[in-house]
């Protein structure tokens, strides 16, 4: 039982942790298209192939927290793709206006980026979190049966 | 202050859509860019904005000016409206210097009371314009740039419009870009047609 709880709660940390990161990452190397650059191979891999983590749990298997670091790199790679997807995808003319009238940052963010990543959220939410807790119960899993 | 558009031309691939243009954008005065579609009204209100750079020539402020770019208070062609807010918060999100009252004050000069409430989403393609149009006249500015501002507008409401901007324009130039001049006499026209420019 004790196991359980450890296992979920790291599932749930890892997810929340993995989303921040994934979102500030996202954020990051929209600003700065050179970090975006070389954050493609990764948002790539861990996008499209999230089981790659699972190679943690096989090497890492005594970790208590594996789990929670798992379902971390596992949830950022994949909010990472998705949330820097739709900050690309915000309307050019709403940006040209927002830099003709030198609309503070503050109000960008507020009304143009945050109804974007609200809405980017609102559709891989769940998806984010089914994924995190299959990839968390497979890598525990894999930490009881190599213990 | 004064906006040199000097000897400026502009291709978009095989098209060349301004070839050579100059002119000076005065306080104080008024210029209507007029011409069929496709000769290069919205290129040139561009290229003043600082959103493109020409082919040839230049664009640049003479004088002395506090800022290193134009502060304008602009109607692009489209509304570029942020559509789930209503009038009054599109025209106050965009600048912090200008307040829900005064521009409730001001839009109620083009709108009902019922209309500045909605989101712009539920208002017509009329109504919207005149949301843009009072977003520009709004925010402190010292240069009015305009594009098509008047498009979609019934007759009344075109000349409530053009009455407002008259208003508003102050001290600073006034640029519209419009293929129909209709009630804008009292600025001067200038034609663009491809490789004429002929000032009226």
């Amino acid at each position: 039982m004790e196991v359980l709880q450890i296992s979920i709660s790291g599932i749930i940390s890892g997810f929340l942790l993995g989303l921040l990161i994934g979102c500030a990452l996202a954020a990051a190397c929209y600003t700065e298209k050179f970090l975006g650059i070389i954050f493609k191979p990764v948002e790539l891999v861990l996008g499209k192939f999230p089981e790659i983590t699972l190679i943690l749990p096989v090497l890492f298997h005594d970790n208590p927290e594996i789990i929670f670091y798992v379902c971390t790199i596992a949830t950022a790679g994949f909010f990472y793709g998705k949330i820097y997807k739709a900050l690309a995808g915000t309307d050019d003319k709403l940006l040209e206006m927002a830099h003709i009238f030198r609309m503070p940052t503050d109000r960008k963010i507020q009304y143009i980026f945050l109804p974007q990543i609200l809405g980017e959220l609102k559709v891989s939410a769940l998806i984010g979190i089914v994924r995190c807790f299959v990839i968390g119960i497979a890598a525990g899993v894999i930490c009881n049966i190599l213990s | 202050m004064i906006i040199e558009v000097k000897e400026v031309s502009k291709s978009y691939g095989d098209k060349k859509v301004l070839d050579n243009f100059s002119l000076h954008i005065e306080s104080e005065h008024t210029y209507i860019i007029t011409g069929p579609s496709g000769t290069g009204k919205t290129t040139l209100l561009r290229l003043v904005l600082g959103l493109e750079k020409p082919d040839k020539g230049k664009v640049g402020l003479l004088g002395d000016y506090k800022y290193p770019y134009i502060v304008s208070g602009t109607v692009f062609q489209e509304d570029r409206l942020i559509e789930n807010l209503d009038a009054v918060t599109n025209c106050t999100l965009v600048s912090k210097k200008i307040f829900r009252e005064t521009v409730t004050e001001e839009l109620l000069k083009l709108l009902s009371e019922e209309d500045i409430r909605k989101p712009v989403s539920e208002l017509d393609d009329g109504k919207r314009r005149l949301v843009a149009i009072a977003r520009a006249c709004c925010i402190p500015n010292d240069v009015l740039i305009m594009d098509e501002p008047f498009l979609g507008l019934d007759e009344k409401t075109r000349e409530k419009a053009i009455r407002f901007v008259r208003d508003k324009q102050g001290s600073g130039p006034l640029v519209i870009a419009t293929s129909y001049t209709e009630g804008l006499e009292f600025g001067r026209i200038i034609e663009l047609e491809g490789d004429f420019y002929g000032n009226k």
